[in-house]
């Protein structure tokens, strides 16, 4: 499994993915993940056992362009860090405004400054 | 009547668990490993319980428990409603050995 | 035309929905102009639990992510586990894995034959594809201990071995079960009825499913050679595998995938048992998982991606789930724009929608 993951800077992001459609890669996934300072984006592409990761760094609350003018179908993955990390991409091929995935808590996957506690504590059901 | 013949599962299904209370260390391992959280033991008053609705029958239990104290029965758990939910409560009655006293070297 | 568009919901409670989606169709005169989904029904949050459980239980609450598809999660999870802290599993634990893996897409597939069946209004066809189904949970139940959800894997191996005279047995029966889904496919490929309803319906052309992002058999019945198990994890490296693909893009093709790759299933489980090798079943496992990992498999219904992120404590720090349905939304809306309304039901199904794996 190939882990090697290229770091490049943020406005890059649609001519990357302008070049690897052109080269014939498809996107496999869109990942998102706490870092010490803000948060990793990881962008897969893959040609014929040929797999490559993109990542850039940004920090909360940042507007990212979107590549969904190269892929259509990257707004699943869009739509989706939107609604739970709070990030803006903009010129989303399909705009849900929000309401992808509705949660109670909005941006449920946020960090947070207090950690949830490591055990559930179980309460009792009254009848 | 139909079914004619009961239905008959095979050796080594997960169907319920077994709780010995003979051999219980109160060690509480089986707590810290239920990925459902279902069992409770209390120390102190040597209790142990399971609640069965919250039971999935993975069986981490009997592989993390180093007393052969749980077991796994080839029935299916019967059913039941949640106006019936209750919590299975059981006494340990482990008495730990006396070991023999060591005589003092002259 | 007039024109005129109506949005008709086509719910999340719907006859042929295994599983609740909800799609906007906005409509004129009967022809589907486009479709708008809108998912989030089922999403339980589980990705948010690897905090709390430690990395050797979580592979329980992997597997109940979905219930057609536990075999592939589970394992797919114990992959990444043991890719990210470099374990090496002995290799008769990852033939045992394969074989498993592949009851499970027999029976996956068995599953959504029915369901098919019952959505173009056969429901004869539906109790025969169940009922060759029962044999292959009863196998499944012998060897692991459970029928739908297996808890057989676990991060060094496998929990319990089979004996060899038992998988010559099952080899034995695996016979008797491939005649049968002969009768079975018969059916759903050379019948009348169902040849007129599904040919020419739902198309889906070769350049699109590609860079849409289509999956499994949806990417499989447009012409696209597009297996994960080409990369050679598990068994499937030292048996070779070649995908089964069909031209043709509509929805007849993409049945007759799943038609053959039951057959193709059935060989790849007799090459397993005839070359299974002895030895240990699994191994021990020390230490903490660090660093991140990106572990892909072949789920009956496509790639699936687990993403793993580990710091050195005994929870992992981050789990996330890409599953094949997800990734198969956006060819369906392109297929639903300008479908006839009376089709829709079985084009929906024919992308084989999980929604419990999607919005874990």
């Amino acid at each position: 499994m190939n882990m090697k993951i290229d770091p490049i800077d943020a406005a890059d992001v649609q001519s990357i993915a302008g070049n690897m459609r052109n080269g014939g890669y498809r996107l496999v996934v869109m990942t998102c993940t706490p870092a010490d300072e803000g948060y990793y984006i990881t962008y897969s592409f893959e040609k014929e056992a040929d797999l490559r990761h993109y990542r850039i760094a940004v920090l909360e609350g940042t507007t990212i362009p979107s590549v969904g003018s190269s892929y259509g179908g990257a707004f699943v993955y869009e739509n989706e860090i939107h609604d739970l990390y709070g990030f803006t991409f903009e010129g989303m091929s399909l705009d849900f405004g929000g309401t992808f995935i509705k949660t109670s808590i909005p941006y449920p996957f946020k960090k947070k400054e207090q950690p949830a506690p490591t055990v559930t504590v179980v309460k009792e059901e009254k009848e | 009547m139909f079914p004619y013949e009961p239905l008959e599962n095979f050796e080594g299904t997960r169907g319920h668990l077994v709780f010995d209370p003979s051999k219980c260390t109160s060690c509480m391992m089986c707590m810290k490993r239920c990925p459902s959280q279902a069992i409770t033991v209390q120390r102190a008053e040597k209790i142990w319980t399971l609640d069965r609705f919250r039971c999935v029958m993975c069986g981490n239990c009997v592989d993390v428990c180093k007393f052969d104290v749980l077991s796994m029965e080839r029935e299916y758990a019967k059913s039941a409603t949640p106006a019936e939910r209750s919590v299975e409560i059981y006494e340990i009655t482990y008495v730990k050995p006396e070991r023999p006293k060591k005589e003092t070297a002259e | 035309m007039t024109g005129r568009q109506t949005i008709i919901p086509f719910g999340p409670q719907h006859p042929v929905l295994p599983e609740p989606i909800h799609l906007d169709l906005v409509v004129e005169d009967e022809h589907v102009v486009s479709a708008i989904p809108s998912i989030g029904y089922v999403h339980r949050g589980l990705e948010s639990l690897v905090d709390r459980r430690e990395y050797q239980d979580f592979v329980f609450l992997a597997e109940r992510i979905c219930g057609i598809c536990s075999f592939t999660h589970s394992s797919t999870f114990c992959q990444g586990i043991e890719g990210m802290m470099g374990i090496q599993v002995p290799s008769r634990a990852t033939y045992l894995r394969t074989m498993w893996g592949e009851y499970s897409r027999i029976h996956s597939h068995l599953l959504w034959l029915g369901l098919f069946a019952d959505s173009l209004g056969f429901e004869s066809l539906f109790y025969q594809a169940w009922k060759i189904r029962e044999s292959i949970l009863d196998e499944l139940e012998a060897t692991t201990g459970g029928r739908v959800i297996q808890g057989v894997c676990k991060v060094g191996g496998v929990r319990r071995d089979v004996s060899n005279s038992f998988l010559s047995e099952m080899d034995d029966r695996l016979d008797e079960i491939e005649d049968e889904m002969k009768d079975l496919t018969n059916v759903f490929l050379n019948d009348y009825t169902l040849t007129k309803r599904l040919i020419g319906k739902g198309v889906l052309s070769k350049e699109d499913a590609y860079y849409l992002g289509a999956a499994g058999p949806t990417a499989r019945g447009s012409g696209l050679e597009l297996d994960a198990r080409s990369t050679g994890y598990l068994a499937y490296g030292d048996i070779g595998f070649k995908p089964v693909v069909e031209k043709g893009g509509d929805g007849y093709a993409r049945c007759a995938v799943r038609c053959r790759e039951l057959f193709q299933s059935v060989e790849i489980i007799r090459r397993v048992i005839t070359d299974m090798p002895d030895g240990e079943f699994f191994t021990a496992v020390k230490g903490n998982p660090d660093g991140e990992y990106f572990s892909r498999s072949e789920q009956p219904r496509g790639e699936v991606i687990h993403y793993l992120k580990g710091n050195g404590t005994k929870n992992l720090a981050q789990f996330r789930v890409r599953t094949p349905t997800l990734t198969n939304i956006p060819p369906l809306v392109s297929i639903l724009a300008g479908c006839e309304l009376a089709d829709v039901p079985q084009i929906v199904l024919t992308i084989d929608p999980c929604i419990g794996c999607m919005e874990r």
